[in-house]
């Protein structure tokens, strides 16, 4: 009954978001070409959703490839530094350095060091999704339960076995809130990416729209990028709630970033 | 107790209102201009204009803001978040269509700047044969690219014989370094910082190749030209005097602009600048004076840009520029 109330309330917040931009809109006359109305929003996407889906592709495919090329290399760092004493102490001053580093402010450089269409976007993407799973990842495998792993050690579980079946499974929950994290960060990497160095993608139509000064196609698209967004986001949400027991889907696992 | 309490409202609001008269007598108008980017020596005659008093005569108090973009600027002006606007025509007539009450009261580039871009020694001279297996930049986020469209297809140029990349914001590297051998962009910006860096710098003027169109200009929104035309009178004068005077003392109006901006790059300041003055030249501006527009030049941008469908509807051009505001 409470989960179901609360429902109800999260809708009515956007309701009610929604109908107070509408309402502004329509009572302080301001111009489309400042500020659309949610309605009017809606209906330039609908005209152009050929053209908006053309352009979803190529952004969906930089998001994807740039987020699991983040994803392949921080889990395998992130396995290095949590067994490595040496890697951990040397690399983690770097990692968090790199971190935060602003890396959207070389974007314009991409394109001079990376060429030209799919590669920038995918490497701006993956390198500012990257950072979070190691992080995050590191922690959750160095986190585990000390007594466990010489429990292991009495039955004679080697190296593999130990990770396998303690190791790994105890950092999922890291691991997959890394997850949730790096995809948002690597939407705003492709998108980014498509400011400065795309003739395609949902980056591209904001920029373009612009020169026709089309602010209504511009929320569109902006429309059509969160709704990706929130596909995507699901999709992890999905496979964690698939991989990973009931009881250790636990929100209170925060992640490091 | 009450009384005097009373007294100190009465006395109070008194010199409040005082104050405030004599603020109207004697305060000089306060207005803002938003350039249509970042400060450059394109800018240095309004530079010269602040600080040879030319605003100062007009009793203006000038805020000036660097831009981030005509389209950016045309709707701040619209909005009426800024006084006065300096932008390129083409986002001037497209903002107006969209409905932004926008009037351009000084059309003072009136040549398109638009070229192709490229290193001497890539020898390109006619377009039809030389761009052939050539890789040229295009600049997305600007209407240069939809212009490039235009001429590719009033040429009829080979769109398969060379390739075209987003090189947005970079050309000058990107040629440098040969990953492109030609580029689409203003010349007395990618041009003549190409030439900056040592580059024998060469290009081809789009307004050669027959695209004609007014550029940057000086706006303002049609509500205070209703509500103050004195104002917009007295600004544009003082404005377009800057620019006056500049034609005549360049040295003067580069000064001007690297003693606002001492961390320019000087090198590059003093070759644009002179260029820019150029444009500022045309046969109307020879028998009306500087910053003066034709009808027939507007309707010519509008035509342009809907073939371009940079713009979507017509739009009755005769609101959207005045010449009343010039001397």
């Amino acid at each position: 009954m409470y989960r179901l109330t609360v429902t109800a309330g999260q809708i009515l917040v956007f309701v009610v978001f929604f109908a107070a931009w509408e309402l502004l809109v329509h009572l302080l006359h301001i111009k489309p070409v400042i500020l659309p109305a949610p309605s009017r929003i809606a209906e330039v996407a609908w005209a152009n959703h050929e053209l908006l889906l053309r352009n979803t592709w190529p952004t969906f495919v930089a998001i994807s490839l740039g987020f699991l090329w983040a994803v392949g290399t921080g889990f395998l760092i992130a396995v290095a530094i949590a067994y490595s004493k040496i890697i951990r102490d040397l690399t983690y001053p770097f990692l968090v350095t790199a971190q935060i580093l602003p890396k959207i402010a070389f974007a314009p450089l991409f394109l001079i060091w990376f060429g030209f269409g799919l590669m920038p976007k995918v490497v701006i993407a993956a390198l500012i999704a990257f950072f979070p799973v190691v992080i995050n990842t590191a922690k959750g495998l160095t986190s585990v339960d000390g007594e466990l792993l010489q429990y292991m050690d009495s039955l004679g579980a080697s190296a593999w076995e130990k990770f396998t079946k303690i190791s790994l499974p105890w950092a999922m929950p890291y691991f997959f809130a890394a997850l949730k994290i790096s995809i948002t960060l690597a939407i705003v990497g492709a998108v980014v990416g498509e400011f400065v160095a795309a003739g395609e993608g949902l980056g591209y139509v904001i920029n373009a729209s612009n020169i026709s000064l089309d602010t209504e196609l511009m929320f569109a698209a902006i429309v059509c990028m969160s709704v990706l967004g929130i596909l995507m986001f699901l999709a992890i949400v999905f496979f964690e709630r698939l991989l990973i027991p009931g009881e250790q889907q636990d929100e209170g696992v925060q992640a490091t970033m | 107790m009450k009384i005097s309490t009373k007294w100190v409202q009465v006395i109070g609001a008194t010199a409040v209102g005082l104050v405030a008269a004599a603020n109207a007598a004697f305060a000089a108008d306060k207005v803002s201009l938003r350039l249509d980017w970042v400060y450059g020596s394109e800018h240095a005659p309004i530079f010269l204009a602040i600080e040879k008093g030319f605003f100062k005569e007009e009793n203006i108090d000038l805020n000036l803001m660097p831009g981030e973009g005509s389209s950016v600027t045309v709707k701040l002006v619209g909005n009426r978040d800024t006084d006065f606007g300096y932008a390129t025509a083409d986002q001037v007539l497209i903002g107006a269509q969209r409905g932004l009450p926008l009037v351009a009261t000084a059309v003072v580039l009136q040549q398109n700047p638009t070229a192709l871009i490229f290193k001497a020694s890539a020898g390109i001279k006619d377009l039809k044969t030389d761009l052939k297996g050539k890789t040229i930049g295009v600049q997305l986020k600007s209407n240069t690219s939809r212009q490039w469209e235009a001429i590719k297809k009033s040429m009829g140029l080979d769109a398969k014989s060379f390739t075209e990349v987003p090189a947005d914001g970079a050309l000058v590297p990107l040629l440098t370094t040969d990953r492109i051998q030609a580029g689409v962009g203003f010349y007395f910006n990618d041009g003549l910082k190409l030439k900056g860096t040592g580059v024998d710098a060469a290009w081809i003027s789009f307004e050669d190749l027959g695209v004609k169109m007014y550029s940057t200009s000086l706006l303002t929104n049609a509500e205070l030209i209703e509500k103050n035309p004195d104002l917009v009178k007295r600004f544009t004068r003082a404005f377009m005097k800057g620019w006056s005077y500049s034609l005549k003392h360049q040295d003067e109006a580069l000064q001007a602009f690297v003693k606002a901006n001492p961390s320019t790059d000087k090198i590059y300041a003093e070759l644009k600048l002179p260029e820019v003055l150029k444009l500022t030249d045309s046969a109307d501006v020879r028998a009306n004076g500087l910053g003066h527009s034709t009808s027939a030049d507007w309707e010519n941008l509008q035509k342009q840009l809907i073939e371009m469908e940079i713009m979507k509807e017509k739009t009755d051009v005769s609101k959207v520029f005045s010449n009343d505001f010039l001397n």
